[in-house]
């Protein structure tokens, strides 16, 4: 009676938070996007496929929001100046792990937020090609060629020796295109 | 950057996020033990993704009460829209049956009202309609729909072809919902009619033209009015007295008619 069998919202929120911290890089930011996803989903809640998968559904209406009103808003050059502000909850005890982890997540935010989404989807959310594609309505290829690049990328931030070569690193990827 | 032709950039991946098949994952471990610039590589990106996973873990947070209601409304809503299709269906099945009795001069209208708790009426539709008027119920108990303060008649009825009927003064509109449907959109008001408790104001487009004064009948303690103005079919369903939902039911027809 209280649900559709399949259709357990709350059970997606915290699947729905991250991708939406991936997105925004803030997390009171993040917060509005997905209050404003389960809006949009509250009125287009019709066209949910009976049996479909929700949380891709749920995933494609948080990036289709991100894209047409986050985006463009003007405060998004303050957001990525503030992406640093972003602290996991996870504290790892081995120092020198902690600070991986912070590279980590400084390189994944300074990529283009398409090869972010890609990387979220597919690499932390464990996503199946075929489903990250449909989520972000891109054929299976483009999504491959944005993972591969995502990758390249990360690889590239690592390898440099110091932090102003990352940053170097940072803002090539920044400027990379998307071409196939 | 591979030798082996067979094994291409997709594979790599795929390897990393475990998307291959056995036979293939065997084949990419292969090509990895002959070739160390592809299996740091690969080993680089493996890493990383791990790592990424722990720098970017599901929040353990809760979220904030807005969020949480937004996602129970729409929860429920979900439970709302398909029972409330089939509510909608019921009751522009059922009236159409009675509108084509009525029609054929095969019944009276005293008679349709007592036969829609009789053998006549389908019982699987009438339990769908009482489920999903108890639907609305827990809709309205949740509290996350506020009142709708206006109902902008014209917009609902130049988008569904409905005419809304005239609800007496003191009721309130808590929640409307339109359903598209073969037959043509539908509507649901969920009203708090004061005396009588929530009642749920169906309306459909009919395929018929026909006149039905409003008729009461009951389903267990479900009481139901129902009429039709031309094209558009009436149904109110409350747990309130009979008397009163026909009492209501005569007046918004009666209102209409005036139109």
């Amino acid at each position: 009676m209280m649900s559709v069998p399949g259709f357990n919202v709350v059970d997606q929120l915290q699947a729905l938070r991250r991708y939406a911290r991936s997105l925004a890089r803030n997390e009171s930011d993040a917060e509005d996007l997905v209050q404003q996803t389960l809006v949009q989903a509250y009125v287009k809640r019709s066209t949910f496929q009976q049996g479909g998968n929700l949380r891709a559904w749920l995933f494609g209406i948080l990036h289709n929001a991100f894209i047409s009103e986050w985006r463009r808003s003007v405060a998004e050059a303050r957001r990525i100046q503030d992406s640093t502000d972003f602290r996991p909850d996870h504290q790892s005890p081995d120092q020198e792990h902690a600070v991986r982890l912070a590279q980590i997540r400084e390189a994944f935010f300074a990529l283009p937020e398409d090869q972010r989404a890609v990387l979220h989807l597919v690499g932390i959310e464990g996503m199946s090609y075929a489903d990250a594609a449909a989520t972000l309505g891109i054929p299976v290829g483009t999504l491959m060629s944005r993972l591969s690049r995502a990758r390249a990328a990360l690889r590239d931030f690592e390898q440099a020796p110091s932090a102003e070569g990352r940053r170097i690193a940072a803002l090539r990827v920044i400027g990379g295109t998307d071409e196939l | 950057m591979s030798s082996d032709p067979e094994i291409t950039d997709f594979d790599l991946n795929a390897y990393v996020d475990g998307q291959l098949s056995f036979a293939r994952r065997l084949e990419v471990e292969r090509f990895l033990a002959a070739d160390q610039e592809a299996a740091r590589r690969v080993m680089a990106d493996i890493s990383a993704r791990n790592d990424l996973r722990l720098a970017l873990p599901v929040p353990t947070d809760e979220p904030a009460p807005k969020t949480m209601a937004y996602a129970r409304r729409l929860q429920m809503n979900a439970v709302g829209a398909r029972v409330a299709r089939n509510l909608l269906r019921a009751a522009a099945a059922i009236i159409l049956v009675l509108a084509g009795w009525l029609a054929r001069g095969e019944m009276t209208a005293s008679d349709v009202a007592s036969g829609l708790t009789k053998a006549v009426a389908p019982p699987v539709l009438i339990s769908d309609a009482v489920r999903s008027y108890h639907a609305a119920l827990l809709r309205s108990e949740m509290h996350f729909a506020p009142t709708v303060k206006t109902v902008d008649r014209k917009d609902i009825e130049s988008a569904t072809h409905i005419a809304l009927p005239n609800l007496p003064d003191n009721w309130e509109v808590k929640d409307i919902e339109v359903f598209p449907s073969d037959e043509g959109p539908s509507l649901e008001l969920t009203l708090d009619a004061q005396d009588l408790g929530t009642v749920s104001l169906f309306a459909v487009r009919a395929s018929d033209d026909a006149q039905i004064a409003p008729t009461a009948a009951h389903d267990g303690t479900d009481a139901i009015a129902y009429w039709q103005n031309g094209q558009v079919a009436y149904a109110l369903v409350s747990a309130g007295e009979r008397e009163g939902l026909l009492k209501a039911a005569q007046g918004m027809s009666a209102d209409k008619n005036k139109n």
